[in-house]
């Protein structure tokens, strides 16, 4: 009779953890994901990654580990990724973008890099990874290397953002190639082919234009908002983190300018961003 | 035998019942968490104020002083209101040509009478320009082309 209890029990406890609702597919592929990035990473930091090419390493470790079966895909992938310089030092942090049910991660590795044998100049550089969900598959939307913008970080650990649009997919990030260079913002696409755009804090509105809303923070901090617009204030008003300033249509280029440089917006919008481990 | 039927019967109820409710339970929570989401949005505030025209022309002549640090001149020309129709190019040129074509480590207000600003870019090579801005209803309306001079 005890043994048949054992049983009922063992039975019992089976079933509940059968249900466990908290591990859903999404997350075990994200936690896959995460670890296998954390991996990557720690081994760049090893002295044998070191002496290796990263532009070979990063792209064939990467797609091969996130695709292993699929080969057609993996070339696809390759080619798409940027070629990147031979690098050193470890990554600052991984942040992911979660919007409902897919999500994109981001790695920025602040690296110095060595260019040239005779004569090396050291600068820094980020690299952005983003995976996305696309048709039931996670697949890498961008793999790119990207400018940085110097001091950037005095107002980052005093602030909380709100985010600017309804939507949280990035198709561009801070640093990635458009036509006429290097993006300083970031742009994101119309979910609704008019989407709402928020203050992200308080501040001044400087310009309002059908193409352009440019909001004063004061201390030299400058939101810009660029795209087909339909604007919601106007000049000389006195605009409040997440009031709703306007919608844009398609897409929206959003740059934030802090005493004439560019800053990358991703870092300072906490409340949509995941950090893991380490911060700048 | 009757009473182990019963109390498998009772066991697998409970334990059914048990998983069905964790998993309700777990569904109603992401649902609300969307929902929390979705209101933390929608519940942007309604502001409506405007501010003294003196702080506007404050607002723009920073604005002018922060776009002479920069390189791009993104939001120079519109602070203008006579607008000039130029290339990316174009602005940068004339933004440089501002600058005198050097780089200003410093730009400051040295006076002001009435709506005009004179404003100091200071140069990495210690030398300067002074230049005098008229600003009106929150727009700069000296020409772009005058302060382009030397």
């Amino acid at each position: 009779m005890k043994k048949l209890y054992l049983i009922f029990i063992c039975l019992f406890l089976s079933a509940c953890s059968f249900n466990n609702p908290f591990l859903t597919s999404e997350e075990l592929a994200k936690n896959t994901i995460d670890s296998f990035i954390k991996t990557w990473i720690d081994n760049q930091s090893s002295s044998q990654i070191k002496e290796k090419k990263l532009e070979k390493y990063a792209t064939k470790s990467v797609v091969s580990s996130l695709f292993p079966s699929n080969g057609d895909e993996q070339e696809q992938n390759q080619q798409s990724v940027i070629p990147m310089h031979k690098s050193l030092e470890s990554y600052q942090y991984i942040k992911w973008i979660k919007k409902q049910n897919q999500f994109i991660a981001a790695i920025e590795i602040k690296q110095k890099i060595s260019i040239g044998n005779n004569k090396p100049t050291i600068q820094e550089l980020y690299i952005n990874l983003k995976v996305a969900k696309i048709n039931k598959q996670y697949k890498i939307v961008q793999f790119s290397n990207t400018l940085p913008v110097e001091n950037f970080t005095p107002i980052k650990d005093s602030v909380t953002w709100y985010w600017i649009t309804d939507s949280t997919t990035i198709e561009n990030s801070f640093g990635s190639l458009e036509k006429d260079g290097l993006m300083q913002g970031i742009e994101m696409k119309s979910e609704k082919n008019k989407d709402n755009m928020y203050c992200m804090t308080d501040g001044i509105v400087i310009v309002s234009s059908k193409n352009e809303i440019v909001i004063s923070h004061g201390n030299g901090l400058y939101s810009i908002y660029d795209g087909d617009l339909k604007s919601k204030v106007q000049i000389g008003d006195e605009v409040k983190q997440t009031q709703l300033i306007g919608t844009y249509d398609k897409s929206l280029k959003f740059s934030i300018k802090y005493n004439g440089q560019y800053l990358d917006p991703y870092p300072y919008f906490k409340n949509d961003v995941i950090f893991f481990g380490l911060t700048y | 035998m009757k009473k182990l039927i019963i109390t498998l019967s009772l066991f697998i109820i409970l334990s059914v019942g048990l998983g069905a409710l964790s998993y309700l339970l777990a569904v109603n929570i992401q649902n609300k968490s969307n929902t929390t989401d979705e209101l933390e949005k929608q519940s942007h505030v309604t502001y409506k104020k405007k501010v003294s025209m003196e702080k506007l022309n404050q607002q723009i002549i920073e604005a002018f002083l922060n776009e002479m640090l920069s390189t791009d001149y993104k939001i120079l020309l519109p602070l203008f209101k006579e607008q000039p129709t130029m290339s990316r190019k174009e602005l940068v040129d004339a933004g440089d040509t501002i600058k005198n074509h050097k780089t200003v480590i410093k730009a400051y207000i040295d006076n002001k009478i009435k709506d005009n600003y004179e404003v100091v870019l200071l140069f990495s090579d210690n030398t300067n320009k002074k230049l005098v801005l008229t600003i009106q209803n929150g727009k700069i309306t000296t020409p772009i082309s005058k302060l382009e001079e030397k």
